[in-house]
């Protein structure tokens, strides 16, 4: 309970924040660009045809949910690098705030936990990845779903994916601050995740045109564990524009990730436990 | 145990279950490249082999000639070929890809007929025969031809005689077409099958020593492994195909390809290539192991793993003296996996 309230008032600072209400205007401004632009009379003309003829005109016209799949792939996958990207660079300086000078003294002399500090503020940022990706996938659902009739939960589901992605992304970058109280080094620590979700995710291809040796090795053991966050996008697009793909395998993926994320937090409390203030 | 250090002990039991539930699955291990002895020179049970064939040539007008040739190599270089290649069947016949291959012929149904049907005339092919070359002037067959049956198999017992042991007999073509097939006898140890008398005169010059010496396609030193041959640059070009650039390029830079392969266990292929320009040769070089390299990455992103698992067997070495060595090695486990598909497996090649 004591980690929600910490997350509360983290969500309650980031509404302060100038980045999140400029990231939520552009969301809303992007969503009622498209419900006003978006030219859908392809759609809508073979509906009226065959409510006049009673089938289409164009035998070839296409089924509307399947003309609106690379739609939501798009979206999906903007949603999950934009996300990922925005996350890393509008989330870093939240790590260094809890630990600044003067606020850090006054939560540790309250009645909590410091591993509970640690959580809530990783809650936090959890809870607002989570309210950005469902909000812009939400809305592109309603959009859509106003034009064409096609109603689909799946996009919003790839937004959630997206956001516990950005969750093991972040858990290393609250573990570096603990470290080091640097947004800059947090921000780093968050892009090079990133970078090595990417590297991840071809692992296979990549260790087959390396030599044997150290670095080999040193590669092969780092990109064991870093989830592939590559699989994990693909997972969503597929999961945002009803493609096939393996339910087990995206379950295990995501618990691989979750565990990331977790150790990377356990890593942080062992140090938060030990440091002095 | 102070409580903090259990954060630790579980951070490193989530890394390790994040480890194994994020693990990639990965293709069958790949079979590492197997460390084979190139074949790069006479081994001493080849170089027995080899002064074993030496014979010395008949008398050449009274003007007895005292160097000594292999009658086989020698009726490869006449008429002056460029390319040409060697089987030594008989040792071949006798290594474990041999074995693989009798199996696989034995059991495609059909494939036995040709075998058999020479067999019948006389000539088995897994006994008699010693070793197969070609050129661009014909096939050259040596080996113990005592038992063949010639009226058989050419249509007359016996062929015009020229020099001191040949008979040359020209077979008509077949009633569904063809060329006429002229058939070159030296003795009872070697056939040349050509389609010119001129070639086939050429061939038993050659043989006997008769007239200048031809310019040796291939020495009796470079007669190491169980296939080895020369191809000239443009025969490679032609063989390999490819636009027009690509062969121009490929003639201006390879004057000479030479190939060695070895199958006494695991497969070894060597082709050194050599040419005027080492520059021109070094770039050829990079160029394969770009391509080799390009290849087994886009292979093995394909999911093509038995493509990829291939090219990860070949390597291009550094140019030495001139030449640049194009070097494969194929484990025998991986031929036999190839090959499966002769015993009516049907995941044959896919493991």
């Amino acid at each position: 309970m004591i980690s929600l309230a910490v997350a509360r008032d983290l969500l309650l600072e980031a509404a302060a924040r100038r980045w999140f209400l400029a990231l939520g205007l552009a969301l809303t401004g992007l969503l009622l660009l498209l419900l006003i632009s978006l030219r859908l009379e392809v759609v809508d003309g073979a509906l009226a045809a065959t409510r006049l003829f009673g089938q289409p005109l164009h035998h070839s016209i296409q089924a509307a949910d399947v003309a609106l799949r690379p739609v939501f792939l798009v979206a999906s996958q903007l949603v999950f690098w934009g996300g990922l990207c925005f996350g890393v660079l509008s989330c870093a300086d939240f790590g260094p705030a809890l630990l600044s000078p003067g606020r850090i003294e006054h939560l540790l002399s309250l009645p909590v936990r410091r591993w509970e500090l640690l959580a809530g503020t990783f809650l936090g940022v959890l809870a607002l990845a989570l309210a950005g990706a469902v909000y812009a996938s939400a809305g592109l659902v309603l959009v859509l779903g106003a034009k064409t009739g096609v109603w689909t939960g799946w996009p919003v589901v790839s937004a959630v994916l997206a956001a516990l992605a950005f969750g093991s992304v972040y858990a290393g970058m609250l573990a570096v601050t603990v470290w080091v109280r640097s947004a800059a080094l947090s921000a780093a620590a968050g892009a090079s995740l990133v970078v090595l979700g990417l590297l991840a995710t071809h692992r296979a291809a990549l260790l087959d045109v390396m030599g044997p040796g150290v670095g080999r090795t040193f590669f092969a053991g780092l990109t064991s564990v870093v989830p592939p966050l590559g699989k994990l996008a693909d997972a969503a697009g597929a999961l945002a524009s009803s493609a096939p793909f393996a339910p087990g395998g995206l379950v295990r993926l995501l618990a691989g990730t979750l565990a990331f994320a977790a150790a990377l937090l356990a890593v942080a409390v062992w140090r938060f436990e030990r440091r002095d203030f | 145990m102070e409580r903090r250090w259990l954060w630790l002990l579980a951070a490193g039991l989530l890394v390790i279950a994040a480890a194994w539930l994020v693990r990639i699955p990965e293709p069958h291990a790949p079979v590492p490249r197997p460390e084979v002895e190139m074949p790069r020179q006479l081994r001493p049970a080849e170089r027995q082999r080899m002064l074993s064939r030496l014979t010395r040539p008949p008398a050449d007008a009274g003007a007895p000639r005292t160097e000594v040739r292999d009658p086989m190599l020698a009726a490869l270089s006449a008429g002056g070929a460029g390319s040409g290649l060697v089987l030594e069947v008989n040792a071949l016949r006798n290594s474990p890809l041999g074995e693989l291959l009798l199996n696989c012929l034995a059991a495609r149904d059909g494939r036995g007929n040709a075998l058999e049907a020479l067999q019948r005339m006389g000539i088995d092919p897994l006994r008699d025969v010693d070793r197969v070359g070609i050129t661009e002037h014909g096939i050259v067959v040596s080996g113990d031809f005592r038992r063949a049956n010639w009226e058989g198999l050419l249509g007359t017992a016996t062929g015009a005689p020229y020099g001191e042991r040949g008979q040359i007999t020209a077979v008509d073509p077949r009633t569904d077409g063809g060329s006429t097939l002229v058939a070159t006898r030296w003795g009872d140890s070697l056939l040349h099958l050509g389609d010119s008398e001129e070639d086939a005169r050429r061939v038993l010059d050659a043989v006997e020593g008769r007239g200048a010496a031809p310019r040796p396609l291939l020495s009796p030193e470079q007669s190491y492994g169980e296939l080895y041959g020369v191809v000239s640059g443009p025969d490679l070009a032609r063989t390999l195909g490819g636009n027009e650039a690509w062969a121009t390029a490929l003639v201006e830079t390879a004057s000479r390809v030479e190939v060695h392969l070895d199958a006494r266990r695991d497969v070894a292929l060597v082709a050194d290539v050599s040419g005027e320009d080492a520059r021109k040769l070094e770039d050829l070089g990079k160029t394969l192991g770009g391509a080799l390299a390009l290849s087994r990455a886009q292979a093995r992103a394909g999911g093509d793993d038995e493509t990829a698992e291939l090219l990860s067997f070949a390597r291009v070495s550094p140019a030495q003296g001139g030449a640049l060595s194009l070097e494969v090695a194929l484990p025998l486990e991986v031929v036999a996996r190839r090959l499966a598909f002769c015993r009516g497996d049907a995941d044959a090649g896919r493991r």
